[in-house]
C-alpha cells in the first residue's frame, strides 16, 4: 500500500520514537561534528588513525549493516504476526550486536596495550601531545556508541520477547527497530571518519 | 492499537486501521546497494589525497545514512512532520558546524609548553 | 466474596496505581502517582525546595557585596571561595531548576493536558520516569556542596579550565575518588539527569499535544501557551543535543584525564563556551516563551478580547526560535572568537529582538481599548511586559552591539539586563500563573489581599535591586568578584550606596516572598472554596471542568467548537464563549 499517511495517523509510540531518534542525532551529530572540524585541523591525526584495526572495523560495518537488514526484516514477519519468524530475526540482531561488541572490545584491548588511551598518558610523555586528542574522541565515540548498542539491543530483546509470549504489541518491534538503525546510521558515520581518513 | 483515550470518545485522529501503512521495498536489494556503496568506500580510502577520501566517504555515508532512513526505517512514507524533526536535527548541527568552525579550523595550532 | 489483601496488596493498590478511588496514601501523592496534576505538584514542590535555597545564597552574597566586613546573619563570613560558590550555585539552580522546571516541567505538566481535553499524558509512566530523573538531579546537585573542596565555584557557566581542575598534569588530585567526588562532577550528573527529564518529558509533550487533542481542536484552536510549552520543549531538545555531547566531554576531562579542552592537548576551552553558548541562548527563550503563552491567557481574558493576531504571534515565535540557533556568540564576544564571526552575531542578535517586539506589539494591541480587570494576574502579567520589554528587552539590544558588549561584558549591566528579562518573565510569570490557575487546580483560593502585598512589594523591591547594578556596571563593576573594597574606583560614593540599596531591596525582595509562601500553603488547605469553576470567566477548556479536576480531568470529554478567544463577539450576549460551547 503506497498511501501517504498524515501526520494525524502516526501511532504515539513511533512518533515518540522519532522524536527521541532527532534528538539523539542532534546529540552524536554534535559530537561528529566536533571530531570532523578538529581532524581538518590536525593533519597529524592521520598517522593515529593508522593505527586503527581497519579490518576490525570493516567487519563490524558489515555487522552492523546486516543487523539493519535483519531487524527490518523482523518488522516485516511481526507485521504479520509470524511469531517464529520475528523470534528468528530479532535473535540474528541480537547475534550481531553481540559480534559488534565483541570485536569492539577486541580492539579496545590491542589498543589499550600498544598505549593508545582515553588520557593518552604514554603518547603525551612520548610528546606527542596533541594526538592524544584523536584517541580522547575515538574512546568517547565508540564508547557512548557502544552503550547504545547495548541499550538498542536490550530494547530489542525485551520487545521480542514481550510481543512473543503475550502475542500482542507487536508493533513495537517497528519502534525498537527505528533505534537501532539510527545505532547503525551513526557507526556508518563514525567508521569512514574515524578509520578510513589518514 | 492502545491510544490510552477514554472510552466513547470519537476523535478527529483516525486511527490507522492498517499497521502497514508503508510500502514494502525489497530489502535485500537496499542491503546489497548498502554493501556495495561500503565497498566503494574502503577503496575510495586508499587514495593518497585524504581531502579527497573525506569529501567522497563523507558523501558516500550520506547516501548510506539516506538509504537506511527512507527505505529501513520507511522515511519515505511517513508524514512531513517526521521529515522535518530530521530537518531541525540536521539544521542545528548546520548552525553549530558554521559557528564552531571559525574557531576550530581556521585557528592556528597553539604552540604551548608543558604546563 | 469479601477479597482480602495483605498490607503489600494494600500499599500497592493505594500508593502504586493509577486508581481512581479517592483515598490515596502519602506515598501515591508525593511520589508514585502517574497523574500529570500530582507530577506537576511533585515537581513544583522539588522546585519549591531548590529556588528556597538559591534565593538564600543570593541573600548571602548581596549581604556580603554591600558590607563585606559583616557576618552574614544565617551564614557567617563570607570568604573569597564562599563567595564563588555561592554566586555559581544560586546561578545554577535558578537557570536550570528553577526556570526549566516550573516553567516546563510544571506548567506543561498542568496545563497540557487539560486545556486540549484529554485525560493524562500519552505516556504517563514516561512522565512519573521524568520526574524521578529530576529528583534524582536535585538530590545530585544539593550533594554537590557537601563535597571535600566544597561546593563548585567556577562560575554557572563552568568554563573550563577552572571547572577541569588541573586536567591532571599535578598530583594534587591522583585518585578517581578524589576525581569524581567533587562538586564539578555532581554538578555535571546533576545536570545530566536534569537534561534527561526534560527531554522525556519534552517528547511526552509533544505527542501528547499532536495526538491527544479532543475532538474539533485543530493546532489552531489550542490555547497560545499549549503552543508555547511544545515550541520550547522542540527548541530544548535540540539545542541540548551538542552540549549533552560537551558536557560528557568535560566529565571525562574532570574524571578520566582527557584533554578536550586543554590548550596544550590541542583542545580548547573556547570549545566548551561554544557549545555551553549554543544551547545557553536558546535556553533563555525556552524560558521566555512559556510565560509569553501564560500572559497571552492572562490578558485576553483579563481584557475579555481575542488575542490580536493568533497566527501572528505564533509565526514571530517559530522565526524567533530558529534564529535564537544563530546569535549564541554574543556572550563569547571578549572571548577571543573570529572578529568577522562576531559582527554576524551580533547583527543576528539586533534582528532577533524584531520578532519578540512583535509579539508584544500583539499583546498591546489585545488590551488596548479592552474591557481591563486588573485582577492580580493582570497585575503579574502587565508587570512582566513592561519590565521585561522596556528595560530587559532594551539593554540588550545595547549588549547585542559588540562593540558596547567589549565595554559592559562581565559587569555588573549584564547582571541587571539578565535579571531584567529572568526575573518579569521567569518569576513574575510564575506567579501570574500561580495566581491565576491556584483556584482551578486546589480548589480554594488564595488569599486576594496578601496577593496584592506580594505583588507591590516584589514589584518595587525587585526594581530597588535590579536598576542600581545597571549604574554600577557602567561606572565599571565588574562581576563575580568577591570583594570590591580592593578596587578604589569602586568604592568613590555613590557606589557603595547603590549596592546596599540593591542589597537592601534584595533582601525585602526575598522576605516577600515568604509571604507567597505562606498564602500558598495556607489557602491549600484552609483556603476559601472556590464558589464557581470558572471565576475568570474563561474560554479555555481547564475552566469548562470542576476545580480541583477529577482523576481524567473530565466527567464528560469535551468536543471543541471554536478558538479559546472568542471574547465580547458582537452578535452574542455574554462576553465569553467557552471552547466546548457551539
Amino acid at each position: 500500500m503506497n498511501t501517504k499517511i498524515t501526520w494525524r495517523e502516526i501511532p504515539q509510540a513511533r512518533l515518540a520514537m522519532w522524536a527521541l531518534i532527532a534528538g539523539e542525532f542532534a546529540i552524536f551529530g554534535g559530537l561528529i561534528v566536533m571530531y570532523t572540524l578538529n581532524r581538518l585541523k590536525y593533519e597529524s591525526w592521520g598517522e593515529m588513525a593508522q593505527h586503527t584495526n581497519v579490518i576490525a572495523g570493516t567487519i563490524n560495518t558489515l555487522v552492523l549493516l546486516t543487523s539493519s537488514f535483519f531487524v527490518v526484516k523482523a518488522h516485516e514477519a511481526a507485521l504479520h504476526k509470524n511469531k517464529e519468524k520475528v523470534k528468528m530475526w530479532i535473535w540474528l540482531t541480537l547475534i550481531c550486536a553481540l559480534l559488534f561488541l565483541g570485536i569492539k572490545s577486541y580492539e579496545y584491548y590491542h589498543e589499550i596495550l600498544h598505549g593508545f588511551t582515553l588520557p593518552g598518558t604514554q603518547l603525551l610523555a612520548e610528546g606527542k601531545h596533541v594526538e592524544t586528542m584523536y584517541w580522547s574522541f575515538y574512546y568517547t565515540m565508540t564508547g557512548l556508541h557502544g552503550l547504545h548498542v547495548i541499550g538498542g539491543a536490550l530494547a530489542l530483546f525485551f520487545v521480542m520477547r514481550h510481543a512473543t509470549k503475550t502475542e500482542k504489541d507487536y508493533h513495537r518491534i517497528e519502534v525498537a527497530g527505528l533505534y537501532w538503525h539510527m545505532v547503525d546510521i551513526v557507526w556508518i558515520f563514525l567508521f569512514p571518519l574515524i578509520y578510513l581518513i589518514h | 492499537m492502545n491510544t490510552n483515550q477514554p472510552e466513547g470518545l470519537a476523535h478527529e485522529i483516525a486511527v490507522p486501521k492498517k499497521e502497514d501503512y508503508h510500502g514494502h521495498p525489497n530489502y535485500l536489494i537496499i542491503y546489497i546497494s548498502l554493501l556495495i556503496l561500503f565497498a566503494i568506500t574502503v577503496f575510495a580510502s586508499l587514495i593518497p589525497n585524504p581531502l579527497v577520501v573525506f569529501i567522497i566517504v563523507f558523501v558516500i555515508s550520506i547516501v548510506k545514512g539516506s538509504m537506511v532512513l527512507l527505505y529501513f526505517m520507511h522515511l519515505k512514507w511517513e508524514p512531513v512532520l517526521i521529515w522535518i524533526l530530521l530537518g531541525l536535527a540536521l539544521m542545528t548541527l548546520l548552525f553549530l558546524t558554521l559557528g564552531l568552525y571559525p574557531d576550530i579550523v581556521s585557528v592556528k595550532p597553539y604552540l604551548v609548553t608543558k604546563p | 466474596m469479601k477479597i482480602t489483601r495483605n498490607k503489600w496488596q494494600n500499599f500497592i493498590k493505594n500508593n502504586l496505581t493509577m486508581n481512581t478511588h479517592k483515598k490515596h496514601g502519602f506515598w501515591h501523592r508525593y511520589f508514585f502517582s502517574l497523574d500529570h496534576k500530582d507530577i506537576g505538584f511533585q515537581y513544583m514542590l522539588t522546585i519549591f525546595v531548590m529556588v528556597s535555597i538559591g534565593g538564600f545564597f543570593a541573600y548571602v552574597f548581596r549581604m556580603h557585596l554591600a558590607y563585606p566586613e559583616m557576618e552574614v546573619p544565617l551564614f557567617g563570613l563570607v570568604t573569597n571561595k564562599d563567595y564563588n560558590m555561592l554566586i555559581t550555585n544560586h546561578g545554577l539552580i535558578m537557570m536550570m531548576w528553577l526556570a526549566l522546571g516550573m516553567l516546563l516541567a510544571v506548567a506543561g505538566n498542568y496545563l497540557i493536558p487539560i486545556m486540549i481535553g484529554t485525560d493524562d499524558m500519552a505516556f504517563p509512566k514516561l512522565n512519573k520516569l521524568s520526574y524521578w530523573f529530576f529528583l534524582i538531579s536535585v538530590i545530585l546537585m544539593i550533594s554537590s556542596f557537601f563535597m571535600k573542596r566544597g561546593g563548585f565555584g567556577g562560575g554557572w557557566t563552568m568554563y573550563p579550565p577552572l571547572s577541569v581542575g588541573d586536567f591532571g598534569y599535578n598530583t594534587a588530585y591522583t585518585s578517581f575518588k578524589d576525581r569524581f567526588f567533587t562538586a564539578n562532577t555532581f554538578v555535571l550528573l546533576a545536570i545530566t539527569f536534569e537534561f534527561i527529564a526534560l527531554l522525556m518529558g519534552g517528547i511526552n509533550f509533544f505527542v501528547t499535544t499532536l495526538n491527544k487533542r479532543a475532538k474539533g481542536m485543530t493546532l489552531t484552536k489550542m490555547p497560545m501557551i499549549v503552543w508555547m510549552i511544545n515550541i520550547a520543549s522542540v527548541l530544548f531538545m535540540f539545542s541540548v543535543g551538542p552540549l549533552i555531547a560537551g558536557a560528557f566531554m568535560l566529565l571525562l576531562d574532570i574524571n578520566a584525564g582527557t584533554g578536550f579542552y586543554d590548550v596544550y592537548r590541542g583542545g580548547d576551552p573556547l570549545l566548551w563556551e561554544h557549545l555551553f553558548w549554543f544551547f545557553g541562548h536558546p535556553e533563555v527563550y525556552v524560558i521566555l516563551l512559556p510565560p509569553l503563552g501564560i500572559i497571552a491567557e492572562i490578558i485576553s481574558t483579563n481584557s475579555r478580547k481575542p488575542l490580536y493576531g493568533y497566527k501572528f504571534i505564533l509565526n514571530l515565535t517559530l522565526i524567533a526560535a530558529i534564529l535564537s540557533m544563530m546569535v549564541w556568540a554574543h556572550h563569547q564576544f571578549v572571548s577571543g572568537i573570529d572578529p568577522r564571526a562576531a559582527t554576524i552575531f551580533s547583527i543576528f542578535t539586533i534582528i532577533i529582538s524584531l520578532p519578540f517586539a512583535g509579539i508584544i506589539l500583539a499583546y498591546i494591541a489585545t488590551l488596548w481599548n479592552g474591557d481591563l480587570k486588573i485582577n492580580l494576574p493582570m497585575k503579574w502579567a502587565i508587570g512582566a511586559i513592561t519590565l521585561f520589554t522596556l528595560i530587559g528587552g532594551f539593554t540588550g539590544l545595547y549588549l547585542g552591539a559588540s562593540v558596547f558588549d567589549i565595554y559592559a561584558h562581565d559587569t555588573s549591566f549584564v547582571v541587571a539586563h539578565f535579571h531584567y528579562t529572568l526575573f518579569p518573565t521567569v518569576i513574575f510569570g510564575s506567579f501570574a500563573a500561580f495566581y491565576y490557575w491556584f483556584g482551578k487546580f486546589s480548589g480554594r483560593e488564595l488569599n486576594k489581599f496578601w496577593g496584592n502585598v506580594h505583588f507591590w512589594l516584589t514589584f518595587i523591591f525587585f526594581n530597588g535591586f535590579a536598576f542600581p547594578l545597571f549604574l554600577l556596571g557602567l561606572a565599571g563593576q565588574h562581576r563575580r568578584i568577591a570583594d570590591y573594597r580592593q578596587f578604589e574606583f569602586l568604592m568613590q560614593d555613590p557606589l557603595p550606596l547603590y549596592r546596599q540599596i540593591a542589597t537592601i531591596s534584595a533582601v525585602i525582595l526575598i522576605l516577600s516572598q515568604f509571604i507567597f509562601i505562606f498564602n500558598f500553603f495556607w489557602s491549600l488547605k484552609r483556603g476559601k472554596k472556590v464558589t464557581s469553576d470558572n471565576p475568570w470567566e474563561s474560554n479555555t477548556l481547564e475552566w469548562q471542568t470542576a476545580s480541583p479536576p477529577p482523576h481524567g480531568n473530565f466527567a464528560v470529554y469535551p468536543e471543541v467548537h471554536h478558538g479559546p478567544y472568542e471574547y465580547n463577539h458582537p452578535d452574542r450576549e455574554d462576553d465569553f464563549l467557552p471552547q466546548n460551547k457551539k
